[in-house]
């Protein structure tokens, strides 16, 4: 997927955090941990974190965007960063009856090492 | 550089990434063990005591905790502490040189969610990894690794530290991970706790560093958790990870005592920056020890400040540095344009520091055949 197809990431569909994934306030914004596959994000805004947590609450991402008051240039990044968090299972489609199951392989993030 | 490593850099308000040795006691006697390990320490961390500590973690929101030893499985609530880290979402890897692992142990594993084992090897075969692990050690952990597989417990992890001795084995060490379904996962060789002694023999050649990061660089997949971000300095595609040394700033240690270091391989007094039982426990240590708040202070480069590979590296370890005798604000001994060569040279060994905590079994001496 190139970044341009990123720009017209979700249009039309309510998306929503995936139940699994846990968010750490920081001062950059917050840590996203999903312990479903059990990988780590970074959500590198403070308006970036209000919006995957408030992203349920809107019909798509472009009213999500609006909603936030969100100036329109910035408009692209947040697309781009929320077809990210997608890619790795971060964001789902808000499902009308019970969440799936996280998907992806078991294995801890390794940023870091470790011994 | 990118704003977020300054930003880690700057330290967080809790690590991304804790290591915690719950105990001292070990059946091995690693030549490169990090922390010296062997015996047990009498003020280890009591079973309330290391509750407490994980329920601090859940408080802080530490999302998985890296545990080791000391032989972590050892302690007899090694299950019941696991347990209650994973049950309150604090996720666990462990690892363990396998020799608990028989096929209970690896059934009642298999059937934990939340729990990712390491099981280290240092050789692909038993000659290779017993000079550094001990006689015995490879078919050991092979048993366990094989135990793990029929009790489908899904994809553990070989972890292997890099040697002079092993480095040619990596292809091997890949096609064991295959083998077993098995994620490989290498480190790098630091010369703390008894590796002050064994690093200057066994750390990889500059040829050998050449090799690794190429070898690393076509195999994105195995995992390295930015163990080499040193090698960085040899070309321009980095490998992956932060690249950078999160001592304090995104990373530390809880030891079996409590006490609480920069980082897994800086175990000395220098870098102890409280303790769990200190009044305001772990995340006091975090937020407010002296230590950590000025690691997260910007660092000057010093001699690496003229080097155009600066940025590439970021000057390597600390702790390599610091138990080699190097100065912290100069060149890492592995040092991949040679800068560290002529320091380290010039280092007397009786200026190494001296380890200030040692669990080491003590030495059985061969005294032959007694004489009538």
């Amino acid at each position: 997927m190139t970044a341009r197809d990123d720009e017209g990431f979700g249009h039309g569909t309510r998306w929503r955090l995936h139940p699994r994934v846990a968010l750490r306030p920081e001062p950059f914004g917050a840590l996203a941990y999903h312990y479903g596959n059990r990988r780590l994000n970074f959500l590198r805004s403070p308006d970036l974190v209000r919006l995957v947590e408030e992203l349920e609450l809107h019909p798509d991402p472009h009213e999500a965007f609006a909603a936030q008051g969100l100036d329109r240039r910035r408009w692209p990044a947040f697309q781009r960063a929320l077809a990210a968090l997608a890619r790795s299972d971060f964001l789902e489609p808000a499902p009308d009856g019970p969440a799936d199951e996280a998907t992806g392989p078991a294995r801890h993030d390794e940023v870091i090492e470790t011994p | 550089m990118s704003a977020l490593t300054d930003e880690l850099k700057a330290g967080l308000d809790a690590p991304i990434c804790l290591t915690w040795e719950l105990t001292y006691a070990c059946n091995l006697a690693c030549i490169h063990c990090l922390s010296s390990s062997g015996r047990r320490d009498p003020r280890e961390l009591t079973t309330a005591e290391a509750m407490a500590v994980i329920d601090e973690m859940r408080r802080l929101q530490v999302f998985y905790v890296n545990i080791g030893g000391g032989e972590p499985m050892i302690r007899p609530d090694f299950y019941d502490l696991i347990d209650h880290a994973t049950s309150n979402g604090v996720g666990v890897k462990f690892s363990t040189n396998g020799s608990r692992i028989g096929a209970a142990g690896a059934a009642r594993l298999a059937a934990m969610d939340y729990t990712d084992i390491q099981l280290s090897i240092d050789g692909a075969d038993e000659a290779t990894n017993d000079a550094v692990r001990g006689p015995g050690s490879f078919a050991t952990a092979r048993s366990a690794m094989d135990h793990l597989a029929e009790a489908g417990f899904g994809p553990f992890k070989i972890s292997v530290v890099v040697t002079r001795e092993n480095v040619d084995q990596l292809d091997r060490f890949e096609a064991l991970a295959g083998h077993y379904g098995a994620e490989l996962r290498l480190t790098r060789l630091r010369p703390a706790g008894r590796g002050a002694d064994s690093w200057h023999r066994l750390h990889p050649t500059q040829e050998q560093q050449v090799t690794l990061y190429r070898w690393l660089l076509d195999r994105p997949d195995v995992l390295t958790g930015d163990s080499f971000f040193h090698l960085n300095a040899l070309g321009d595609e980095n490998l992956p990870g932060l690249n950078l040394c999160g001592a304090g700033r995104v990373v530390c240690l809880i030891d079996p005592v409590g006490d609480v270091y920069a980082c897994p391989f800086v175990l000395h007094d220098e870098f102890k920056a409280g303790n769990v039982r200190d009044p305001g426990g772990f995340t006091e240590v975090w937020k407010r020890s002296e230590l950590f708040t000025e690691l997260r202070q910007p660092q000057s480069a010093g001699a690496c400040a003229s080097c155009g590979q600066f940025d590439a590296c970021q000057g390597g370890c600390m702790a390599a540095k610091f138990f080699t005798g190097l100065p912290l604000d100069g060149p890492d001994p592995e040092c991949v344009s040679g800068h560290g060569e002529l320091p380290l040279a010039s280092v007397p060994a009786e200026a190494r520091p001296a380890p200030t905590s040692d669990h080491s079994k003590p030495v059985r001496v061969s005294l032959g055949p007694t004489r009538r």
